[in-house]
C-alpha cells in the first residue's frame, strides 16, 4: 500500500509573487506531493547543494516502507515553475516511529522517535545517526526545532509525556526543563525572536489548546488562544513554526493555519488561510487534520504534512498582508467530527468517543442505525468536564460510564439514566457524574492515560484498568479507585512499547486482559506490534500478533475469538484462541478504501453479545456494523459522504434486543 | 486576541477542609466575582440537600434569596455534614460550587468563591442563572486524588 510515491502538481492557486513588489503574504496553494506513507513532521533545511530541501517524516504503512525520512528537492524561486523531486531517504533502519523534524543551518537533522522516547542527531556528512539526548531524558517526544550552531546550539524538543519542553543547550544530551506547571500535552515547538530580539520559545499545547511563549530560563512570557472555531481561536493545534515574523499554527482540528503577530502585538490575529477538506481526499488547499507545518528558510515555501491523507501540501506567496477569504467556503462552526479511538457497548447503547467535540457520544442500536441520544460533558476543566477524552466504558446495564480523559488525566464515573423498556428518544440530560479520580496523583508520577476498561463490574472485585503512554504500563485500581497494581512486560517479554488498547478475553473459566503493544515497523519494515494476554494474577501469559500486526491499535474478544485494528496496515486481524490456550492468527480483513470492509486509520472495535462486530473507521469518519462469521457489512452509520459507498452492499439485519444480562462486562 | 478571554479566577481561601482554591472552569467568557457583603437582611429561600455520590458527605444548599431569580446574582449558603453523625465534613482538601444547565451543556458565566462564615457554614455570592429551565447545583470536593460530587436540581420557571 501507498508504495509508488508521486508528486501531483496542481496548478498554482494564487499568482506567485517576488520580493520587493509590495507586501505579500504566505498561504498560497501551490502544489501537493502525495502518496507518502503517514507523514507525520516536515522540516526545510540544506541538503547537498539545495538550499532548502524539504524534509519529510514519515510513519510507514506496513508493506515495503519503512519509517524514514524522505527529502525533496523543492523549488522556491517563484520565477521558476513550481516542481518537487525526491532526493534522498535518511533515517531507515534507525527510526520505529518519527514524531517530530527539525534541520540545523549545516543540515545535521534532528528527529525524535515516540516509541524509543528519544531524540536522533542524522549528521549531514551521511554519518551514523547519534542519540542527542540522555537515556532518560524524554518520556515520549514529540516536536523539535533548532537554531544555531556548535556550542550555541539550541535544540527544543516538546514532550506530552512529561508535560514540559526540553531544552538541549550546545550539544548537551541532558536538557533543562521548561513549563512543567504551565504546559499539559505540548506537542509542537519552535524558537521565535522576542520582542527586545532575545531568543524565545513557543509551544503549542493540544490539551488546553493555547499557545505559550517563554524565554530560554524557563520564565513565562504569555499564554494565548483557547478552543474554539472562530479566527484567533483553536482546536487541537499540533506544530508551530516562526517565519515572517510570524507564528504560523497548524490548527489541526479547525483544519487551517492561523498565523499570529510576534513581537509587541505577539498573539495577536495576522490571518489564516485554509479550509476543511470536505470530499474524501479533498485536497488542493483544502486541509485535513494538518499535523506539522514548517516555512522555508527564504520565506518561500510553506508545507503542511497532513498524515491522514498521506501528503504534503505546499503553500507559496501571494500579493497582499493577508488571504482574500472565500466567502463560501470560510468555515463558521466546528466540522463534523470523527469517530473516536474507543468504544464500548451494553449491547443497546453504545458510547464513543468523540475526541474533537471533547465528549462522549451515547448511541442507542434498536433503530435502523446507531442514533446518538447524547452527547456527555462538555469541554473544561472542572470536574464532571473533559479535555480530551480518549477512552470510555460503558457497563452492561448501560447505566454505568466511565470516561479517561487524557487532557486532565482523569477517570470519571458517570451514571445514564437509559431507559431501555421505552422508545428510543434523545435525552440531552443522559448522564449525572458520580465521581472520579486524578491518575498523576494516585500513581505519583506525570499519566497518559490511554485506553480502559473493567473487570468483575459491580462486584467487590471490580477491577478498573488504564494503560499509561508515559510508562507503557497499565494501572489497575480497585473499585474505590484505589491504585493496586500495574501491569507491564517481562524480562522474557520485554517491555509494552506504545501501549494502546485493552480488552477482557476469555480463558476458559477465567478471564485474561489483552493489552495492544503498538509496536511499529523494524528496520526493514517488518512489523513489530503484537498483544499481550496477562493471567488473573498479572503475569504474562503470552504474547501474540508477531509478524502480523504493525500499529495495532484496539483489540476486543468474544468468546475464543480475538480482533485487532491495525492503524498501519488499515485492516481488522482476527485470531482465535486454540485448545491449551495459545492464540494464532486466522485471518484478517480491510485495506485503504471507501468501499465496504475498507478503512481510513480503524480505531476502536467491538465485538458484541449479538455476535456483531464493530469498528470505528475513524478516518472515513464512520462506523462499519460487520458480521464476521461471514464477513458481510451489516451497516454503517456517520458522515454522509462517507455512508454513501458503503450503502449498496450493507444489508441491515435488526438488532435482536433481548433482557440486558447483569453483571456481564461491557466489553 | 492578545489575552486569552479565559480568565483563570484566583479566589477566596476556604475555611473549611484544608482551604485550597476549587479549580477553575470551563472554557468561556467569566467574570471575576468577588465576595460583596451581605445585605442586613436576607430572605432565606428553601433549603435543597442531596447526599455525594459516594456517600461521603451531605450537602445543603440554601438560596439566600426567594425565589432564585433570573439573570440576577444571588448568594447561597453551604454546609457539608457527615450524613451518618450530622456532625460537620471536613475531610475534604478542596471545595467549590457551581451551577449548570445539562440540557444546554452550559454553565453559569462566572466562577464563584465560597466563603467560610462564623457558624460553620460557606457562603457563595455573585451566583448567575441567566436563562429559565433545568439547573443543577455541582457541589464537588477533592480529597487527594480523588473527587466526589453532590447534584441538586432546581427549575428556574417564568
Amino acid at each position: 500500500m501507498l508504495a509508488t510515491l508521486a508528486l501531483l502538481l496542481a496548478p498554482t492557486a494564487a499568482p506567485q509573487q517576488a520580493a520587493g513588489e509590495g507586501p505579500s503574504h504566505l498561504g498560497a496553494y501551490v502544489s501537493t506531493v502525495s502518496g507518502l506513507a503517514r507523514p507525520v513532521a516536515v522540516a526545510f533545511g540544506p541538503h547537498r547543494d539545495r538550499p532548502h530541501a524539504l524534509f519529510v517524516a514519515t510513519r510507514g504503512a506496513g508493506d515495503t516502507s519503512p519509517p524514514a525520512i524522505q527529502v525533496f528537492g523543492v523549488e522556491t524561486n517563484p520565477e521558476r515553475p513550481v516542481g518537487a523531486s525526491l532526493i534522498g531517504s535518511l533515517g531507515a533502519g534507525w527510526l520505529e516511529r518519527p514524531a517530530g523534524l527539525a534541520v540545523s543551518s549545516e543540515g545535521d537533522v534532528l528527529v525524535t522517535d515516540e516509541l524509543q522516547r528519544t531524540l536522533w542527531r542524522l549528521p549531514a556528512d551521511g554519518g551514523e545517526p547519534t542519540a542527542a539526548a540522555a537515556p532518560g531524558a524524554l518520556t515520549l517526544p514529540a516536536g523539535v526545532d533548532v537554531t544555531g550552531s556548535g556550542e550555541e546550539q539550541l535544540v527544543i524538543v516538546a514532550d506530552p509525556g512529561a508535560g514540559a519542553v526540553r531544552l538541549f543547550r550546545g550539544g548537551s544530551p541532558s536538557p533543562e526543563s521548561i513549563g512543567e506547571e504551565i504546559l499539559v500535552r505540548p506537542r509542537g515547538v519552535c524558537f521565535i525572536d522576542g520582542a527586545d530580539g532575545a531568543v524565545q520559545v513557543a509551544v503549542c499545547d493540544t490539551a488546553t489548546h493555547r499557545i505559550h511563549v517563554f524565554e530560554l530560563d524557563g520564565a513565562h512570557v504569555l499564554g494565548f488562544s483557547q478552543l474554539g472555531p472562530h479566527p484567533s481561536l483553536l482546536s487541537g493545534p499540533a506544530d508551530l513554526e516562526f517565519a515572517d515574523g510570524k507564528l504560523f499554527v497548524a490548527d489541526r482540528e479547525n483544519h487551517r493555519v492561523q498565523a499570529f503577530h510576534s513581537g509587541a502585538a505577539l498573539g495577536e490575529l495576522a490571518y489564516r488561510f485554509g479550509v476543511h477538506a470536505i470530499r474524501p481526499g479533498e485536497g488542493a488547499g483544502a486541509l485535513h487534520y494538518p499535523a506539522a507545518v514548517a516555512v522555508s528558510g527564504d520565506g518561500q515555501r510553506l508545507a503542511l504534512a497532513e498524515p491522514m491523507d498521506d501528503r504534503v501540501q505546499l503553500f507559496g506567496r501571494a500579493p497582499g498582508a493577508e488571504p482574500v477569504e472565500d466567502q463560501s467556503r470560510a468555515a463558521i462552526g466546528p466540522p463534523a467530527a470523527h469517530f473516536g479511538p474507543d468504544i464500548s457497548s451494553s449491547g443497546i447503547y453504545v458510547a464513543t468517543v468523540s475526541p474533537e467535540s471533547h465528549q462522549i457520544q451515547i448511541h442507542d442500536l434498536r433503530g435502523k442505525e446507531p442514533a446518538k441520544i447524547s452527547d456527555v460533558a462538555s469541554f473544561g476543566t472542572r470536574f464532571g468536564m473533559y479535555r480530551t477524552p480518549c477512552a470510555t466504558w460503558l457497563s452492561s446495564g448501560g447505566q454505568a460510564l466511565l470516561t479517561v480523559d487524557e487532557g486532565n488525566s482523569r477517570l470519571t464515573r458517570s451514571t445514564l439514566r437509559v431507559k431501555p423498556q421505552e422508545p428510543l428518544n434523545a435525552d440531552p440530560e443522559l448522564a449525572r457524574h458520580l465521581d472520579g479520580v486524578d491518575l498523576s496523583a494516585v500513581a505519583g508520577r506525570p499519566f497518559w492515560p490511554g485506553a480502559v476498561t473493567v473487570l468483575a463490574p459491580d462486584t467487590a472485585n471490580e477491577l478498573i484498568l488504564v494503560t499509561d503512554r508515559a510508562t507503557d504500563s497499565v494501572l489497575m485500581l480497585d473499585r474505590g479507585l484505589e491504585p493496586i497494581g500495574t501491569l507491564a512486560g517481562d524480562e522474557e517479554t520485554g517491555p509494552i512499547r506504545g501501549v494502546a488498547g485493552i480488552s477482557p478475553a476469555t480463558l476458559g473459566v477465567a478471564t485474561t486482559i489483552l493489552v495492544v503493544d503498538s509496536g511499529g515497523q523494524g528496520s526493514g519494515g517488518e512489523p513489530r506490534g503484537r498483544v499481550f494476554e496477562f493471567g488473573p494474577s498479572g503475569a504474562v501469559l503470552r504474547t501474540f500478533g508477531e509478524g502480523i500486526l504493525v500499529e495495532p491499535d484496539s483489540v476486543t474478544s468474544r468468546e475464543n475469538r480475538i480482533w485487532v485494528t491495525d492503524r498501519a496496515t488499515d485492516r481488522v486481524e482476527r485470531f482465535e484462541r486454540q485448545p491449551g490456550g495459545a492464540i494464532e492468527h486466522v485471518g484478517g480483513f480491510g485495506g485503504r478504501g471507501l468501499g465496504p470492509g475498507e478503512f481510513h486509520d480503524p480505531r476502536g472495535i467491538l465485538a458484541m453479545d449479538d455476535g456483531r462486530l464493530i469498528v470505528l473507521d475513524h478516518g472515513n469518519h464512520r462506523g462499519q456494523i460487520f458480521d464476521p462469521d461471514h464477513l458481510t457489512l451489516i451497516a454503517g452509520f456517520g458522515g454522509r459522504l462517507y455512508i454513501e459507498p458503503l450503502k449498496s452492499a450493507a444489508t441491515w439485519v435488526p438488532l435482536q434486543t433481548k433482557p440486558e444480562p447483569t453483571g456481564a462486562q461491557g466489553r | 486576541m492578545r489575552n486569552s478571554l479565559v480568565t483563570m479566577l484566583a479566589l477566596s481561601a476556604l475555611g473549611c477542609g484544608s482551604g485550597e482554591v476549587p479549580a477553575a472552569g470551563d472554557a468561556g467568557v467569566t467574570e471575576r466575582i468577588s465576595a460583596g457583603s451581605a445585605p442586613a437582611e436576607e430572605t432565606r429561600g428553601e433549603t435543597l440537600e442531596a447526599r455525594s455520590s459516594g456517600g461521603a458527605f451531605l450537602a445543603r444548599v440554601t438560596p439566600l434569596v426567594d425565589p432564585i431569580p433570573m439573570n440576577e446574582a444571588f448568594s447561597v449558603s453551604l454546609t457539608l455534614t457527615d450524613p451518618e453523625t450530622g456532625t460537620p465534613f471536613t475531610d475534604y482538601d478542596e471545595v467549590s460550587i457551581d451551577a449548570r444547565m445539562p440540557a444546554h451543556k452550559h454553565g453559569m458565566l462566572r466562577d464563584v468563591g465560597l466563603t467560610p462564615q462564623d457558624d460553620g457554614s460557606m457562603r457563595a455570592d455573585g451566583l448567575l442563572l441567566h436563562m429559565y429551565g433545568h439547573w443543577e447545583f455541582h457541589v464537588d470536593i477533592r480529597k487527594g486524588a480523588r473527587f466526589e460530587r453532590a447534584q441538586i436540581s432546581v427549575r428556574l420557571q417564568y
